[in-house]
């Protein structure tokens, strides 16, 4: 498991996340605050879940499935990343 | 907007497959020949895919007490379990399962589906945090969140990775569940359930145990994969189905904790929905004295699956598991799994078709589950189609 930060910068966890997420999403896909995990990526639920846990491993954290449903664009990933970041402090 | 719109990907990939002229997902079973073998699309068929594990759904015992059964107690109870939906039969039935299992209580659901769903909804609440294996079956998904609980999601048979996730989430003014199955439905691998009951214990846990895949077929006594690996006294609760060994429909979920009967009144899938038909309990109940009774099923399914598993890698396919009584074969991609699919029941011999999403990993499987009532005649029959499937597998047309 590498470090994981306390304090996360939003432009450094988009860039680090969109390196994740680009393991899911067809080559070339434009990795944006506003680009849609299923419609643009072709991320489906399951493969969300999956998405998920290599991020959880990555930073050391665990999102709880019940708000994986609730994820549209990269955006809510990085926000959802960030708070659970920050509520562990 | 059209309300079916959200569905666009899954229409797309069903009108895909429903080109190649048959529906894998919709198939029609038009006569059956025993537990084994069917008519399928005008043709015999060996039913190589069934769960049908102790082939028992034509026991002649088990048919005689249900036919007798729906004759003195009718073709439903019209009730749910609260009102008037609880016979004699499935008082006995619980206490039977309670007998066999060697547990305290057991309690009977009207499906397996809901056997998962109101256990765990109604054992986790909002407060609690439940830790769940990330290859589950879709009845714990809903169960998980049907109950409101935080669910933690660990990576698939890792107890290591299980142990760092309850170690992050301490879980203060609530209880931790953990939930894995005894065998897992589509690689057909054995839970690491010795390392799991360490970590359940280090951490304080509760654990719950699906033994849907392995009740009747695991064990000395055929209780499931917590008896073969000597842990049940470590299992808190365990969950299983009527619809696979015991060749019925309907669940149930068996413990030693004092308050277990509490799920009565406080499991809503159990509560609110009818009971189990009596023909259907007496059935169960006459397959369960014959799993009890005739521990010969349970040799001759294992040693089936041997010789299957060995007939199969021997043919160049990769499984993805030890031999057991479910033998998936991975396929590279999902036109070379359909294609295999159809060709096999061109054949005669049905499988089970499992493509992404409904499978770990985006994993294309043949799915192959054996039976006790599995002859040697069938296996000559099966091997001699894998045989020409790999031979198909190999030209370039079937692999481009």
């Amino acid at each position: 498991m590498q470090p994981a930060m306390t304090t996360p910068d939003p432009d450094r966890l988009l860039a680090e996340l969109g390196e994740l997420v680009a393991r899911f999403a067809p080559p070339g896909a434009k990795l944006e605050r506003s680009t849609e995990l299923t419609s643009d990526l072709s991320i489906d639920s399951v493969a969300a879940m999956d998405l998920v846990m290599e991020i959880e491993d990555r930073y050391g954290i665990d999102v709880p499935v019940n708000e994986i449903a609730d994820l549209v664009t990269l955006g809510d990933l990085v926000d959802l990343v960030a708070r659970q970041l920050g509520a562990r402090g | 907007m059209d309300i079916f719109d959200k569905y666009g990907t899954l229409a797309q990939r069903r009108a895909q497959l429903l080109a190649t002229g048959i529906d894998p997902f919709q198939l029609e079973i038009e006569d059956l020949a025993g537990p084994c073998e069917a008519t399928i699309r005008g043709r015999r068929t060996i039913l190589l895919g069934t769960n049908n594990y102790l082939g028992l759904t034509f026991d002649p015992v088990c048919i005689e007490a249900g036919v007798e059964a729906l004759r003195r107690y009718g073709t439903g109870t019209t009730g749910s379990r609260i009102a008037n939906g609880t016979y004699a039969g499935h008082r006995a039935l619980e206490a039977e399962l309670a007998a066999f299992m060697g547990r305290r209580a057991a309690i009977v659901f009207t499906t397996g589906y809901q056997a998962n769903l109101a256990t765990i909804a109604g054992l986790a609440g909002a407060k609690d945090t439940i830790f769940v294996d990330s290859d589950w079956h879709a009845s714990i998904f809903d169960g998980c969140l049907l109950s409101g609980a935080k669910v933690v999601r660990f990576r698939h048979n890792d107890p290591e990775d299980l142990d760092r996730r309850l170690e992050r989430n301490p879980t203060p003014g609530g209880c931790r569940l953990i939930v894995v199955e005894g065998l897992y439905s589509m690689f057909g691998d054995v839970a690491r359930l010795s390392e799991i009951v360490a970590v359940k214990k280090k951490h304080g846990a509760f654990l719950l145990l699906d033994e849907a895949h392995s009740f009747g077929v695991f064990g000395r006594r055929g209780r499931g994969v917590a008896e073969e690996l000597g842990v049940e006294g470590e299992v808190d609760f365990i969950v299983g189905t009527f619809s696979k060994s015991l060749g019925g429909i309907g669940g149930f979920a068996v413990s030693d904790h004092p308050r277990f009967e509490l799920l009565r009144v406080a499991a809503r899938p159990y509560m609110f929905t009818a009971s189990p038909g009596p023909a259907t309990i007496a059935s169960v109940r006459a397959a369960l004295a014959q799993i009890a009774a005739r521990p010969e099923l349970r040799a001759r399914l294992w040693e089936t699956a041997r010789t299957l598993h060995a007939g199969l890698v021997r043919l160049g396919f990769v499984l993805a598991a030890p031999p057991g009584p479910i033998l998936s074969i991975r396929l590279p991609d999902e036109r070379s799994a359909v294609f295999a699919w159809t060709s096999l029941l061109e054949s005669g011999v049905y499988v089970n078709l499992a493509l992404p999403p409904g499978t770990p990993g985006g994993a294309c499987l043949l799915r192959c589950s054996v039976s006790a009532a599995h002859t040697a005649e069938h296996l000559e029959i099966v091997l001699d189609r894998f045989a020409s499937l790999a031979a198909a597998l190999a030209r370039p047309v079937a692999a481009e």
